[in-house]
């Protein structure tokens, strides 16, 4: 999907779809697969483990106290997936097309501009954290708790490090508050289709869920 | 007897959008220097070599040994808190590393109460210590001073009997180097054994263009050896 405003409108259709009902997260998911290409940043099973344990985790916590933890379980995994669709499309810039063409030259540059820094940050972390995996796969120090500490201080402090240098060019750059931008989008006939669809899975989602039953009472029917 | 460790590339190549690499090449025992400008692929040799990145044609054969490190940003390689434990991390002789690496009496101090230079001298002990058959070490001098680059050349110079392969820019913090190489646009070049390479270095650093328009050829490429060349410089 090239254009960045309808995947915006997209992902957060699809999102609350899927976090409302289970049949919404399962035409996410069917979306994901056909519409989206089924394309993911998450590129190995590990990480795809990773990822799933922790809702995994919270779901059979669920169950063992009465709760419904499966249907948890497959809406928190659709919302994963379309978060990593969606972080797959992504490329450098389009925050700030994005904030630009919605709030305009100062709020949304700035929304902007804070979105681009933290997307480039975690696109560090990601390379960081792949190259200390090999120095210590070379080094022959196996992945333990005890070394996380350690790992963790570097990655923070080379964090804090590129922040306290980004803004320091910013601030030579000359700037305050806003900024210049022109943004520029491309929008396909299928970007438009998909979206329409993501859109339908949401009303469909709304209807079929229990967004509107409250403590047993229907609030709009 | 051990086997001197020797690794091949057979045709290697690796793709990365329209830039291709291509290594046919044999490193032996001694330190090598892969020179080339930015964006040639050198870090890509590197990483091919330590086995970090698959060639995505040809292939690399190790003759004996095959235990790799590659120098990074030193403190990837951090995995403890104090120079004790980050000293025993690397299950080599302990004492020898805080030693080599000069930070003997500082054994119980925080590593992120070190600087950036120490950390590195002491990854770098550890390494040059340690029980490698190939060290790959991408610009190893990076963010030291004239004092600490000087400990470095020397300890690279007393580890000749492994693999050493040297990535660098920096001319003026070399130790003695025993053959060049050269990344052309991609392709690996051997240019020769040092001292005898230099004279068809064609593109050579500016110094030693400069000693060469006035007939004087270094005897290698160590800071040592530069500084006895500028010195025979008539006048």
């Amino acid at each position: 999907m090239q254009d960045p405003r309808i995947r915006l409108v997209t992902t957060i259709m699809l999102s609350i779809a899927a976090w409302i009902s289970v049949p919404g997260a399962i035409l996410s998911i069917l979306w994901w697969l056909v519409c989206g290409r089924a394309r993911t940043s998450i590129k190995t099973l590990r990480s795809l483990f990773l990822i799933l344990v922790i809702p995994a985790v919270m779901g059979l916590a669920a169950v063992w106290s009465g709760g419904d933890g499966l249907s948890y379980f497959i809406r928190i995994s659709a919302v994963l997936i379309i978060a990593s669709w969606m972080y797959a499309e992504r490329y450098p810039g389009e925050l700030l097309d994005v904030g630009v063409w919605f709030l305009g030259t100062k709020t949304g540059f700035d929304l902007g501009l804070i979105g681009e820094l933290s997307m480039s940050s975690l696109d560090t972390m990601a390379r960081e954290v792949n190259r200390i995996s090999i120095a210590l796969r070379q080094k022959g120090t196996p992945f333990s708790p005890g070394i996380i500490p350690a790992v963790f201080s570097g990655i923070l402090i080379r964090q804090l490090n590129l922040a306290h240098e980004r803004a320091i060019l910013l601030t030579l750059r000359g700037y305050t508050t806003g900024g210049t931008h022109c943004p520029s989008f491309t929008s396909t006939f299928t970007d438009w289709l998909n979206g329409t669809f993501s859109c339908t899975i949401f009303l469909y989602s709304l209807i079929t869920g229990d967004f509107f039953n409250i403590s047993g009472s229907i609030f709009i029917i | 007897m051990t086997q001197a460790p020797v690794i091949r590339l057979s045709g290697v190549a690796i793709k990365k959008g329209s830039f291709t690499l291509l290594a046919d090449a044999e490193f032996g025992p001694g330190i090598h220097l892969l020179t080339g400008r930015v964006g040639s692929g050198k870090t890509t040799l590197g990483e091919i070599l330590s086995g970090i990145a698959e060639p995505d044609d040809g292939n690399v054969q190790w003759n004996g040994g095959r235990r790799v490190m590659l120098l990074q940003d030193a403190s990837y390689h951090i995995s403890t808190m104090t120079v004790k434990e980050e000293a025993g991390s690397w299950h080599g002789d302990v004492e020898r590393t805080i030693q080599t690496a000069g930070l003997a009496g500082k054994e119980h101090k925080d590593l992120l109460s070190l600087s950036r230079g120490e950390v590195r001298r002491l990854e770098l002990a550890a390494i040059l210590t340690g029980q490698f058959d190939l060290i790959v070490l991408d610009e190893p001098c990076a963010g030291l001073d004239e004092e600490a680059r000087a400990w470095v050349r020397q300890l690279i110079n007393s580890h000749a009997h492994e693999i050493i392969i040297i990535i660098s820019h920096d001319l003026m913090s070399l130790p003695h180097i025993d053959q060049l190489w050269e990344m052309d646009n991609g392709v690996l070049n051997l240019l020769g054994t040092v001292p005898g390479c230099l004279r068809s270095w064609k593109r050579a650093p500016s110094l030693i263009r400069y000693l060469a328009a006035m007939g004087i050829y270094p005897d290698g490429l160590s800071r040592e050896e530069l500084e006895e060349a500028v010195c025979r410089i008539p006048g």
